[in-house]
């Protein structure tokens, strides 16, 4: 009897074997329950099992928390009496992105351990049958939901079993990927939760990170690819890149919130997010693996810095700060904007210098100037201070007041060609320019000059700006009109100092002709700001646009042919003229129809030999994520000193060439209308208008701040590329 | 001059707004899309009855699951007895998995004897993106007043075995008849699963 129950035995064990049914083959997964060590201790205690998945390329397979799609593999366990099973240690995932969405999962291989309590008192020689019914979906572009039962058999044996020579490598790998488990408190984590994101602030790894190095991390060190993933699906969107943010103590990361956080009640309940933070470290030299740390950590809500990063330009001293914008107002004159005013400058200023008090004209001029710098700047404050989001150039970004700022170089540009004239009747030309204006006509000169000056942004302009904009008002005016100050000082300079007045030509008749010249860089201007308009409107603004200027010109003309007729009815005839055809240019202007380019994202500003993409902080960030060397250019199609860079220094083949051999991703950001991610990535850098051009290298915190003018040498500099 | 300038301002920072994420008890992000039938169907004209939106994909067990079983059918058929107007929406793009023509949409509507008042063609995404659809099936129940009422998962049941349907707690189903008897939804909000949106 005994002799037939153990045959008995012997048979069901060789039948379990005939069916090796500890593997399971699918055409996408090779399914094999194995064991860390080569038996079971008689004596009892603690061993491991576990699922290995073998993924054919491309296919994947999920960890607890899918992410937006798919289901975590499961694991149902027959087991002798006495035995137990844990939960699946699961090691960290990895962030499958696919099209929009993205889950956490696993691709290539996974080991999916699982602890067995071994009870007492087992008999060795005899063998333990461990059964488990494993159920996963597998998924590429499509999804297979696969299953398999399988078993294995161990001995029992006495004393500690030896490992598994096959498979024990692949357990410690999967170990060391299990996220450490911190007993005692040193990792306060905290969150804080909007209906639109979730910050997770993590103030306490650098002592923690530290381990297995002899210098400990700063939290920057390991913020490379920080990556949180939540066990709770739901809770973030988990397609949102994460990118650590270093802030005073520790690092934050900002991600959308999934839809639990979205909802005011859900939110309240959620009194903690827990996870797995997986790090990894920057100091590795080139060939190295990664070292990876992962920790399961427990969210609290609580209160979380501000991810602020520091404003760079914030550091300036105020005099500094002054000094600079005098210094950008000076260099300012050098630019191509001011060019077309500067000529009509130099005119003005060739009559009043033989006028009796040069130096009121000069003085004038810079009241004009800084008057306007002045008013812009309110104008700015007040905007920001009604919640607007606006910067330098702003008043560029509505094509309303680039074609109103075209409509009026257009009537500059008539003047000088002697369409009509301002105030009055026609005189000798020799006497015109100084009596005719007069000081007024010399203050509007300097309005006109800062107001064409706009699309231009000069060195050291940038950083006295953005320092302006973390000041006080006061502060912020007295910047802007020390911007004034540098536009308009030489030529104060000159009508102060009689020596150089008299170095000036005489009036006289080539004067007219100089003049009658100077129309057509006005109307070169107005070209450019309809080709601006262009990039702002329809085609049928545009239309409209020029019809304006048409009817504009045609006033324009009339006004003209008044003032040289002395009949009374031809006069009243012609204002009505005059009247009709401005109407007709501002309706024009103001039925301007919208059409913003950003919403179809393609930068305008930019016909780069470069490949490019547009801009977004999300791309920023997957990129740097990714490690790629990023180029960001923060452009305008009315920012001269942006077009000049990139005909200069961003079209060439030698730079394309050195973009494709670094491998450097080129973004565009195109502020020629308002987006509110320009003007974040701007104002993170302490910037308040365009040009910006930021360099990211791989891995580093920072990104590195060009300079404002660029050059081809300098290009190949940054992007690590020798001639 | 300034004046004008702040209106353009203002006017400007009007056409920015930004896409919301779409929320439970907000209006429901409006939509245009073409059906089978060629047809422009938008949200606003379903105003005055109860919408339900189904992201599906013909090849994914998820779906198939609840097609297979006829569990999908006979909620739609429902659906339309309760006087709801139910939207089948493929959101998959060309040349992705479950991406298919208005006429192939129509044959599948044929063979797995679908109910849906109109079957919407999303190859774009743009539908799919508003609602931030992730899966097949994502549900989501939009009420007369054009309020977003229910999102997530058809049931409590997130796996492919069509023998869970039975007894499962079907969300789609609770939030129609809490809509139409005007009670509180009791799960207004769930964790959609199924396959990824093939965007």
């Amino acid at each position: 009897m005994r002799f037939v129950s153990a045959l008995l035995a012997l048979l069901m064990v060789v039948v379990a074997s005939a069916q090796a049914a500890d593997l399971a083959t699918t055409p996408r997964v090779e399914a094999r329950l194995v064991a860390e060590v080569t038996g079971v201790p008689a004596a009892g205690g603690t061993i491991s099992l576990a699922l290995h998945q073998k993924m054919q390329e491309g296919w994947h397979t999920y960890w607890i928390n899918p992410g937006e799609s798919g289901e975590p593999t499961t694991l149902a366990w027959t087991l002798p009496e006495g035995f137990a099973a844990s939960a699946i240690k699961w090691p960290y995932p990895e962030r499958i992105p696919f099209g929009d969405l993205a889950n956490y999962g696993y691709s290539n291989e996974v080991l999916l351990r699982v602890e067995i309590a071994v009870p007492e008192g087992l008999k060795p020689g005899s063998t333990i049958t461990f059964k488990t019914e494993a159920n996963w979906l597998v998924c590429k572009d499509v999804c297979i939901p696969e299953s398999a039962t399988l078993d294995l058999t161990l001995p029992v044996v006495d004393g500690a079993p030896p490992k598994n020579d096959a498979w024990k490598e692949t357990f410690a790998a999967a170990r060391a990927k299990e996220p450490k488990k911190e007993s005692q408190p040193v990792i306060f984590t905290e969150f804080a939760a909007t209906d639109k994101d979730v910050t997770l602030y993590f103030p306490a790894l650098t002592a923690h990170v530290a381990t297995g190095t002899q210098e400990p991390h700063t939290p920057k060190d390991f913020g490379k690819g920080a990556q949180f993933f939540p066990y709770t699906k739901g809770l973030i969107k988990a397609s949102a890149p994460q990118v650590a943010v270093p802030v005073e103590k520790g690092f934050t990361i900002t991600v959308p919130a999934g839809w639990r956080l979205r909802d005011a009640e859900r939110r309240k309940e959620t009194e903690a997010i827990e996870g797995v933070l997986v790090m990894r470290a920057i100091d590795t030299a080139v060939g190295e693996p990664d070292r990876v740390e992962a920790y399961e950590v427990s969210l609290s809500r609580g209160e979380v810095p501000a991810a602020t990063p520091q404003i760079a330009a914030a550091d300036l001293p105020l005099l500094q700060a002054i000094l600079f914008a005098v210094l950008g107002g000076l260099i300012l004159n050098l630019m191509p904007c001011v060019f077309p005013i500067l000529s009509m400058k130099a005119l003005a200023l060739v009559q009043a210098g033989h006028a009796e008090r040069p130096w009121a004209d000069g003085l004038a001029y810079m009241l004009g100037v800084m008057a306007t710098f002045a008013a812009l700047g309110g104008a700015l404050l007040w905007l920001r201070a009604m919640g607007e989001d606006v910067g330098w150039g702003f008043q560029l970004q509505s094509p309303l007041s680039v074609a109103a700022l075209a409509y009026v170089l257009t009537l500059v540009g008539l003047n000088l060609s002697g369409v009509f004239n301002v105030g009055g009747s026609v005189q000798g030309m020799g006497q015109g320019l100084a009596q005719r204006g007069g000081l007024i006509g010399t203050f509007f000169t300097g309005v006109l000059a800062v107001i064409v000056a706009a699309p231009c942004t000069a060195p050291f302009m940038g950083a006295a700006m953005g320092y302006a904009f973390t000041q006080p008002s006061a502060i912020t005016i007295a910047v802007f009109l020390a911007l004034g100050f540098g536009l308009a000082l030489p030529w104060v300079v000159v009508t102060l100092s009689p020596a150089l007045v008299r170095l000036l030509p005489r009036p006289g008749a080539w004067m007219e002709r100089f003049k009658q010249f100077l129309a057509f860089p006005m109307y070169a201007a107005v070209v450019w700001l309809v080709w601006v308009v262009s990039q702002q409107v329809t085609p049928e603004g545009l239309f409209r646009v020029m019809l304006g200027l048409v009817l504009l010109a045609l006033a324009a003309w009339a006004f003209g042919v008044a003032q040289s007729r002395a009949a009374r009815s031809e006069r009243i005839l012609l204002s009505g003229f005059v009247f009709l055809a401005s109407l007709g240019a501002s309706i024009a202007l103001i039925a301007l129809p919208f059409a913003p380019r950003t919403a179809d994202g393609q930068p305008a500003a930019v016909d780069a030999a470069i490949p490019a993409e547009p801009y977004t902080a999300a791309r920023l960030a997957a990129l740097r994520a990714e490690g790629k060397p990023v180029f960001v250019n923060l452009t305008a199609a009315w920012c001269v000193s942006c077009l000049y860079n990139e005909r200069v220094a961003l079209s060439s083949n030698i730079t394309a060439e050195a973009f494709k051999a670094s491998g450097t991703i080129y973004l565009i950001g195109d502020w020629t209308n308002r987006n509110p991610e320009i003007s974040a990535l701007l104002k993170q850098h302490g910037r308040e208008g365009v040009p910006l051009y930021l360099y990211y290298a791989p891995g580093a915190s920072e990104p590195r701040i060009l300079p404002q003018i660029l050059n081809e040498s300098l290009m190949l500099e940054v992007l690590g590329v020798s001639r | 001059m300034m004046k004008s300038l702040l209106c353009a301002v203002a006017a400007l920072s009007l056409t920015a707004t930004v896409h919301a994420a779409p929320a439970i008890g907000d209006p429901a992000p409006a939509f245009s899309a073409v059906d089978t039938a060629g047809k422009t169907r938008t949200l606003s004209e379903f105003k005055g009855k109860t919408v339900v939106l189904e992201w599906t994909n013909d090849g994914c067990p998820y779906v198939k699951k609840h097609y297979g079983a006829g569990n999908m059918q006979k909620l739609q058929q429902d659906a339309a007895k309760g006087g709801a107007v139910w939207l089948s929406i493929i959101s998959s793009a060309p040349g992705k998995q479950g991406y298919v023509t208005a006429a192939g949409a129509n044959e599948l509507t044929r063979t797995r004897g679908a109910a849906p008042a109109a079957v919407l063609l999303d190859p774009k995404g743009d539908v799919g993106r508003a609602y931030e659809a992730q899966t097949t099936p994502h549900m989501y129940v939009i009420d007369k007043d054009g309020v977003l009422r229910y999102m997530g998962a058809i049931d409590d049941k997130p796996t492919t075995d069509a023998a869970t349907i039975h007894g499962a707690r079907n969300y789609v189903r609770e939030a129609l008849t809490a809509i139409a008897s005007g009670q509180k939804i009791a799960e207004t909000a769930t964790d959609p699963y199924g396959c990824s949106v093939k965007y």
